[in-house]
């Protein structure tokens, strides 16, 4: 089994969001959805500096599903449709199946990866976005990072990893000893967001 | 921090961030790699997707190359380029946007006229026809120049239209039809202040940056905010550092950049003149400049009469000046009248470059005048900038300034300058100044790491082509209110009544905006050609809607980097949208010059890259098409090949003609504190303690690049709205404090010139005392005014820039409705 995952380098990420809109686009996201974010750990306003002058702070965080290794949306979906792909790791969500209760999007603590379609998707494009292959949104169901499924299914990085302006996102397989990822997180510093939670992250920040 | 507001709610920071823990890599366990099989995709497509290739053509930014993807006549997806790109640029999130602006709620649709009867900024629109659109516009400018002149049409055109095919051949229209155009003034400081050192080519000593940066030893970042401002070289300079390059970050915020630097100096706003003034002094008293690239590069040796303040030429020794070659410009034979030097062997002056031993320093006498070499003339001027003396006023220390001084000098060092700190009325100082630590410390010279602005302006396309139906005149932005107004220019009459606008963000982006839009509202008739509706367009009388980047062939010359770019059509252009090249046919035969515009665009393209420097390199419009960006090859050091460009030809630490090379607008304030031949330090014109201004409005207010908005392009974005929904004023928490404004509250700025209401966040990076605002916002964004309403336009009439951070405000929470 593997156990795909994310390291990001928090020194490389300049909050420029590249990421997040590849995502929007690849997946062909409704207006206001959004699967990925940049946030800013710093002031209490967007993109602004905590601490004092001389002292200022800012950091950013690309932040979406953290396909955990213990998933807390799996454990509290009543019909199967969240799930953790046997294989490689990837926390999936099943569209037909879901049945829109948001049990998941209450019991993840990564607070807003999750979207919710409350009503017919809707699009200002006025056209299907994004890449052919990506499954079309439905009303009434809980929708995350897919971990771009359709483009590691063409040896693809997910689109995020692959629009990564500052090229701090690294994708890959963490079981895996020679992976880019794995050397990555064996000798670099890291953070992992709410650890204490037992959910164990495949998202390394790297500090 | 972007907390995008749709129907998924916000994430909210402190719920993850809170609790972070830090570790040192955990071990990993090797198991197998699942097999590609694992990932059935879900979805079988039905339909073949088109792949393109092509280019952003924002003006002023990097061009990146992308993918983009067509599906059934629409664009549908923009992805990195997956081939190998110049140094791997990848898009921005403004780049995903720059092609679905066809489907912008905000893109133009139809040519539009205000409605009889109505008043300009009342939007009450009439949709026409082209027909009626051309004949409009043909009617109201023919008619102002046939009674007035053909400069009573005022023409803007800036960075939004700079198509190699469109943009370009409406340049061209312009200057044939003799139209006054609007000189946009700005980034003008920063390179005429460094062509009193250079010549006229300090602009273009701009190499392969990407490549350099990692060669350097020190890297001198002057006011770059590049973490938002250039997000293409922020991961060099990290990477860079990694490497050992040492960043030094001169910036009076505590920018990323600044924060993530080997140092950071927290120069006071306005003062980087005196401190790098007082880095030269430091590094002359050490015996730190570079002598050798001094001696073979330099007019320092030059000897400067102290009675006349010029150069001393040959014929002030009783050698009659002879003729040299026949000036092309003139048809007249050039003087030829050699400079000075004093040769120590000899103990006498002597024709420069023929002294054994030829002195750098000292004062002599010759023919009975005083004379001073020009390197001495300098270093005199610069024992007013010991770091003792100035430390407290730049605010600084001395060892900082010493610190700052020494990685100047400790070579190969690379300097990377923004704007910022030429957005000040001093900016020609700055420019100045810059040059002379780079001449004194080599780096102009240096293989590895050279002194380098960041853009190139001087696009090697074949301009006699643009120009070969004349050219027209200029007038500055800061200027154009006062002509129109008086209705003469220079004391010669200039009526203007027409405007025409294209791709130049004057209402909106330019200064003083009261101002702007009470001169616009003089004219008898204004046209903007634009994507979608902006601030032009409201103020506009008519309206016509451009073909989008994806609905028309293009190409373009990057700024940043040297390539040639090549974008196709990759969809029809949508409702009554048409490429801006088919609209200057449509105004050349109206006009009567529609021969000179019969060429197909294929032609046009090609007659522009005739220039040998393309030619030779096999760069033709077929392989431009076939690999869309075709990147071009100066010399390894392009300024310095070609020789410096000043009078003496040499980098000059004297100028001898401080009128030289400036613009001469706004006579009337050319007063002697412009006339030194030496740098000096000139304050700020309001921004600095104890001014009039200051002392009604203690806030300076600077800009920043709003990070996804590139000016004003993308303002209309649903999806850049949702990462930055309005304009927000950063303000420094104490200041914050001592006005009672908390986070997310709206504050309205105000000064002499106007006011504006936005909302506050406090940031510490900011110096107290400091305001930043985003620039790119649409005015009809802000909840009241414009930050363009507070910003100076008072015309320099030296460098003739706006002098943006030149601005002083006081800021009070805002009361009014929500």
């Amino acid at each position: 089994m593997a156990r795909y995952g994310f390291a990001i380098d928090v020194e490389l990420c300049m909050g420029c969001n590249a990421c997040a809109m590849a995502c929007k686009v690849e997946n062909n996201l409704p207006d206001g959805v959004w699967w990925r974010r940049v946030v800013s750990d710093g002031g209490v306003g967007p993109d602004t500096f905590g601490g004092t002058f001389g002292n200022a702070y800012k950091d950013y965080y690309s932040v979406a599903c953290q396909h955990c290794e213990n998933p807390a949306c799996v454990k509290v979906c009543p019909v199967g449709a969240t799930y953790k792909d046997a294989e490689t790791g990837v926390v999936r969500q099943d569209y037909d199946k879901c049945i829109g209760c948001r049990m998941c999007v209450s019991a993840c603590p990564y607070t807003g990866v999750r979207s919710f379609n409350w009503e017919e998707p809707e699009y200002f494009t006025g056209v299907r976005m994004g890449a052919a292959d990506v499954p079309d949104h439905q009303k009434h169901t809980v929708e995350k990072c897919t971990l771009c499924w359709h483009r590691l299914a063409k040896g693809e990085k997910p689109a995020c990893v692959a629009g990564c302006v500052g090229y701090a996102m690294t994708f890959g397989d963490l079981n895996d000893p020679e992976s880019e990822i794995s050397k990555l997180v064996a000798t670099r510093s890291y953070k992992q967001l709410l650890p204490e939670m037992g959910t164990e992250p495949n998202v390394y920040f790297l500090v | 921090m972007t907390e995008p507001q749709g129907k998924a709610g916000g994430i909210t920071r402190r719920s993850f961030l809170a609790s972070t823990a830090v570790g040192l890599g955990a071990t990993a366990i090797a198991l197998n790699s699942p097999n590609m099989q694992a990932f059935a995709s879900d979805v079988v497509p039905m339909t073949e997707d088109e792949v393109y290739y092509g280019r952003c053509m924002f003006g002023g930014c990097f061009n990146c190359e992308r993918e983009i993807i067509v599906r059934e006549g629409h664009v549908v997806a923009t992805r990195p380029s997956t081939r190998d790109t110049a140094f791997g640029r990848r898009p921005c999130a403004r780049g995903y946007n720059h092609t679905m602006q066809s489907y912008s709620p905000m893109a133009l649709q139809y040519p539009m006229k205000r409605v009889e009867g109505t008043a300009r900024g009342d939007e009450q629109w009439e949709r026409i026809s082209w027909d009626e659109a051309f004949a409009l516009v043909i009617d109201k400018f023919g008619t102002a120049m046939r009674e007035y002149g053909n400069q009573s049409v005022l023409y803007g055109q800036q960075s939004g239209t700079y198509g190699l095919i469109s943009g370009y051949q409406m340049y061209r229209l312009a200057h044939m039809l003799g139209w006054t155009f609007i000189e946009a003034s700005v980034d003008n400081a920063l390179g005429v202040g460094q062509n009193r050192v250079t010549g006229s080519g300090s602009a273009n000593v701009m190499y392969h940056w990407e490549e350099q940066v990692y060669n350097s030893k020190n890297v001198i970042l002057w006011s770059t905010n590049t973490s938002e401002a250039y997000v293409q070289r922020y991961r060099h300079l990290i990477m860079a550092q990694r490497g050992g390059t040492k960043l030094h970050c001169v910036d009076p915020n505590e920018t990323m950049i600044a924060q993530r630097s080997h140092r950071w100096y927290p120069v006071r706003p306005g003062a980087d003149i005196a401190l790098i003034l007082s880095c030269c002094q430091y590094i002359v008293e050490q015996g730190l400049q570079d002598t050798e690239f001094i001696m073979s590069d330099s007019a320092g040796t030059y000897l400067i009469n102290g009675e006349t303040g010029n150069y001393l030429r040959m014929s002030d020794l009783g050698v009659e000046p002879t003729e040299g070659p026949v000036d092309a410009m003139t048809g007249q034979p050039t003087v030829v009248d050699p400079y000075v030097e004093w040769d120590r062997v000899t103990e006498s002056a002597v024709e420069a470059g023929t002294a054994e031993d030829p002195a750098l320093e000292g004062a002599y006498e010759v023919e009975g005048a005083s004379c001073t070499t020009s390197y001495s003339m300098l270093v005199e001027r610069l024992q007013q900038f010991k770091p003792e003396d100035v430390a407290e006023e730049v605010g600084l220390s001395v060892d900082q300034i010493h610190e700052l001084a020494r990685a100047a000098a400790d070579g190969p060092t690379m300097h990377f300058f923004g704007y910022g700190a030429a957005c000040y009325d001093n900016g020609l100082e700055m420019g100045w100044a810059a040059a002379i630590l780079m001449a004194l410390t080599g780096a102009y010279r240096q293989e590895a790491g050279r002194g380098t602005n960041n853009q190139v302006y001087a696009v090697p396309i074949d301009w006699s082509y643009i120009f070969s139906g004349g050219m027209a005149p200029s007038i500055s932005v800061l200027d154009i209110g006062n002509v129109i107004e008086s209705g003469t220019f220079k004391g010669e009459p200039w009526p203007i009544k027409c405007l025409f606008l294209c791709g130049i963000n004057l209402i909106g982006g330019a200064a003083n905006q009261n101002r702007v839009t009470e001169f616009v509202n003089k004219l008898d008739f204004v046209v903007t050609t634009a994507i979608t509706y902006t601030d032009n367009c409201v103020w506009s009388d008519l309206i016509l809607p451009a073909a989008m980047h994806a609905e028309r062939e293009e190409y373009a010359a990057s700024p940043l980097d040297f390539t040639i770019s090549y974008t196709p059509k990759m969809m029809e252009p949508g409702f009554e949208r048409l490429p801006l090249q088919d609209m200057v046919r449509a105004f050349a035969d109206g006009f009567g010059v529609g021969d000179e515009f019969s060429r197909s665009d294929d032609e046009v393209i090609a007659r522009l890259l005739s220039d040998s420097l393309f030619t030779s390199q096999g760069i033709t419009v077929e392989r431009i098409k076939e690999e869309v960006t075709v990147p071009y090859r100066t010399g390894t050091f392009w300024v310095r090949t070609e020789g410096w460009t000043t009078p003496t030809k040499k980098l000059e630490f004297y100028c001898e003609d401080p009128t030289r090379s400036i613009r001469m607008e706004n006579e009337s304030e050319m007063t002697e504190e412009y006339m030194d031949h030496l740098p000096s330090f000139r304050k700020p014109r309001e921004a600095w303690e104890g001014t009039e201004a200051m002392q009604k409005y203690p806030i300076i207010c600077q800009s920043v690049r709003a990070k996804h908005r590139w000016h004003n392009d993308g303002y209309d974005s649903p999806w850049l709205k949702d990462l930055e929904p309005e304009p927000v004023m950063r303000i420094n928490p104490d200041d914050a404090r001592e006005r009672g404004l908390a986070d997310g509250d709206y504050a309205e700025f105000y000064n002499d010139r106007g006011s504006c209401v936005m909302r506050v966040y406090t940031d510490a990076a900011l110096h107290p005392g400091v305001v930043t605002y985003p620039k790119g916002m649409d005015r009809r964004q802000f909840k009241r005014g414009t930050y363009s309403a507070l910003t100076s336009s008072y015309c320099n009439p030296v460098h003739v820039n706006t002098s943006f951070f030149d601005t002083c405000v006081e800021m009070r929470k805002w009361e009014g409705e929500e």
